[in-house]
């Protein structure tokens, strides 16, 4: 299985993006990363994007955010089409500790991993695929 | 049954006793007797012998038939009294029968003697088993009352006919009566009934005649000291031998204290729920609000810690680490001021006029008024005070009229109305404003939650609403909202009074 080398990060804390851009060249190299401050514009863009492309991605996404929840943009997300759906694996990246965010995130098809920030080589090897 | 009578004997002649005794025995009567003489012996003998009649003859040697009669009727009132004498006289004979001797005879006419003395026993007896019943009814009558006082439960009876209603004395007393005055009319009765419930209880009444049902409800009565009493009461219908309606019989159990106490427990119930509403967001809060900068700082360490960064990465780090901490500081300060206001108020209620405290705020936030053209108006003539604590109140207009400013629509004249209305014993204020408004639908829940944010385009901490719930709900009153997008937004105060 290949690397792969597509992300998109949805969160609203422009520090925690910093961070992640730094940790995910620094483990994987040259990756391309797409940074959504607000959940509605990254939603637009996969809509707009995965319809024509088709190439596995790694969306990061926050539970926390002022105009549209994690959880809000799930159920956003999963109106799209299956084509659209399939190409992104979704891993909550959220500063939570909480077990319940954790089973809610267990219970949602679409959610394939929950990590709780920092966000760190180790697990970006791992779903990364290293 | 058995026992024998004792008959009291008041005689000298001894050709009498014996003839007396004669009739006596004759007649089958079982009986003892004691004869006396004098005053003395006659007086021992009502003490000991206790008798059940007296047979007295009229005049003795030593001792009279009136002073006997005298002394009977002050030792042994109830007892029998027959003269057995030689002569009476008529006169006489009606005056002792006034005075309450029991019967007399003639000694020539001694055969009618048994049958004076069976009757005036029968009679002695009824009399006495009728005193009986009668304190027998006293008593559980005086019983009924005082178990009806210790319990607040007194008792009535309502007659259609007369429509007059029979209070017991605890009926009485619960609603506040002069225990004397058990009968009052059902004009007077529903003067007492709390004006707010008499329409209910009138057409309880009503259905409970029209349905044949028995009726019960609780209800509250102004007693005639103006004191409120809560009451429960419940009712029969009685009827007459052919099955018509005639009244109701009723119990009214003063529930007062046991009110206060339901309304003080559903208070305290409540309470509860949203102290424990307050943990579960607190937790969220610590979970996810204070670990965010937690996790920036972590994740930064470790980023620090690759020999190969830049320069210009390290300082972006370092700025990215700053902000975290000063975030982090900053939440540490929210919490614990949220935690002051949810914490004991010692600030002394004071009368605060709301259109005084809308100039004052006008006037504090003047520059952005008229920078930006912004209206506020306001009605208070309904109601223009209230008893609060002053800085909270302030707070909450203050948080209010700033979130009207901050979020009205742009290029729309900003304009802000603020009324007060009083109904029954509630203060409600309306803040109206034709700004950008929040999609409820969408939204709903999480208007008055701490740290959430509807507007990214405009700089706010997610404070204001949660706020102002808070400080509404710690001064006991309750908050709502209407909103749509671009159609405004309307915030309802409630405060009782």
């Amino acid at each position: 299985m290949s690397i792969i080398r597509k992300y998109i990060i949805v969160d609203d804390d422009p520090f925690n993006n910093i961070l992640c851009n730094i940790e995910l060249k620094s483990t994987l190299g040259e990756v391309d990363i797409k940074t959504f401050q607000v959940p509605e514009k990254g939603l637009a863009f996969i809509q707009d994007e995965y319809i024509k492309s088709s190439e596995p991605t790694i969306l990061f996404l926050d539970l926390n955010m002022p105009t549209l929840t994690g959880w809000e943009f799930m159920e956003e997300f999963e109106r799209f089409s299956e084509e659209i759906k399939e190409q992104i694996s979704i891993y909550i990246l959220s500063s939570s500790v909480d077990q319940r965010d954790k089973d809610k995130a267990q219970s949602n098809k679409y959610i394939k991993g929950f990590i709780s920030k920092p966000l760190e080589q180790e697990a970006i090897s791992s779903i990364a695929g290293i | 049954m058995n026992a024998k009578t004792k008959i009291l004997i008041v005689e000298h002649d001894l050709n009498d006793l014996e003839l007396l005794q004669y009739e006596l025995k004759k007649s089958g009567i079982n009986y003892v007797s004691e004869i006396v003489q004098n005053e003395q012996e006659f007086g021992r003998a009502l003490e000991n012998f206790m008798p059940d009649i007296i047979l007295s003859d009229y005049s003795l040697p030593s001792f009279d038939g009136p002073t006997a009669f005298k002394m009977r009727n002050l030792i042994a009132p109830d007892t029998p009294f027959i003269f057995v004498s030689g002569y009476i006289g008529e006169e006489n004979s009606i005056d002792f029968i006034r005075n309450g001797v029991t019967d007399y005879v003639l000694k020539d006419k001694l055969f009618t003697l048994a049958t004076k003395v069976k009757r005036a026993l029968k009679e002695s007896k009824e009399k006495q088993e009728k005193t009986k019943a009668e304190r027998e009814l006293i008593q559980s009558e005086r019983r009924m009352a005082r178990a009806q006082q210790i319990a607040h439960m007194g008792s009535w009876e309502l007659d259609f006919d007369t429509n007059v209603l029979l209070f017991s004395e605890e009926a009485c007393r619960i609603f506040g009566l002069p225990t004397n005055q058990t009968r009052i009319s059902f004009k007077t009765w529903s003067t007492l009934i709390h004006p707010e419930d008499l329409d209910f209880v009138f057409q309880l009444i009503k259905e409970s005649r029209n349905s044949l049902k028995d009726a019960s409800c609780s209800h509250r009565i102004v007693r005639t000291d103006g004191i409120v009493r809560h009451i429960y009461s419940e009712s029969k219908l009685e009827y007459d031998s052919t099955g018509k309606p005639t009244g109701l019989h009723g119990i009214a159990h003063d529930i007062t204290e046991l009110k206060l106490a339901e309304t003080e427990r559903t208070k305290m119930v409540n309470d509860l729920m949203l102290r424990n509403k307050d943990l579960e967001q607190f937790a969220y809060i610590i979970s996810h609000n204070l670990r965010a900068p937690v996790a920036n700082i972590l994740g930064a360490t470790n980023v620090l810690t690759d020999p190969r960064l830049s320069p210009e990465k390290k300082e972006v780090l370092r700025q990215g680490l700053i902000e975290s901490v000063t975030r982090l500081d900053n939440i540490v300060k929210d919490l614990n001021h949220i935690l002051q206001v949810k914490g004991e108020i010692n600030e002394a209620k004071v009368r605060v006029c709301f259109s005084v405290l809308v100039d004052d705020i006008k006037i504090s936030i003047k520059n952005l008024i008229d920078k930006d053209n912004i209206e506020i108006k306001y009605d208070f003539c309904k109601v223009d005070e209230i008893l609060t604590l002053k800085s909270y109140l302030h707070s909450i207009f203050y948080n209010l009229i700033s979130n009207s400013i901050k979020y009205r629509q742009p290029r729309v004249p900003a304009i802000i109305e603020i009324k007060s209305q009083l109904v029954k014993d509630k203060i409600i204020l309306f803040f109206t404003d034709n700004g950008m408004g929040i999609d409820l639908q969408k939204k709903g829940e999480q208007v008055f939650g701490l740290y959430k944010r509807f507007h990214p385009n405009i700089a706010g901490k997610g404070m204001g609403l949660y706020m102002v719930k808070t400080q509404v709900e710690t001064l006991g009153g309750k908050i709502g909202i209407r909103s749509g997008v671009n159609k405004g937004t309307e915030i309802k105060i409630e405060f009782e009074i």
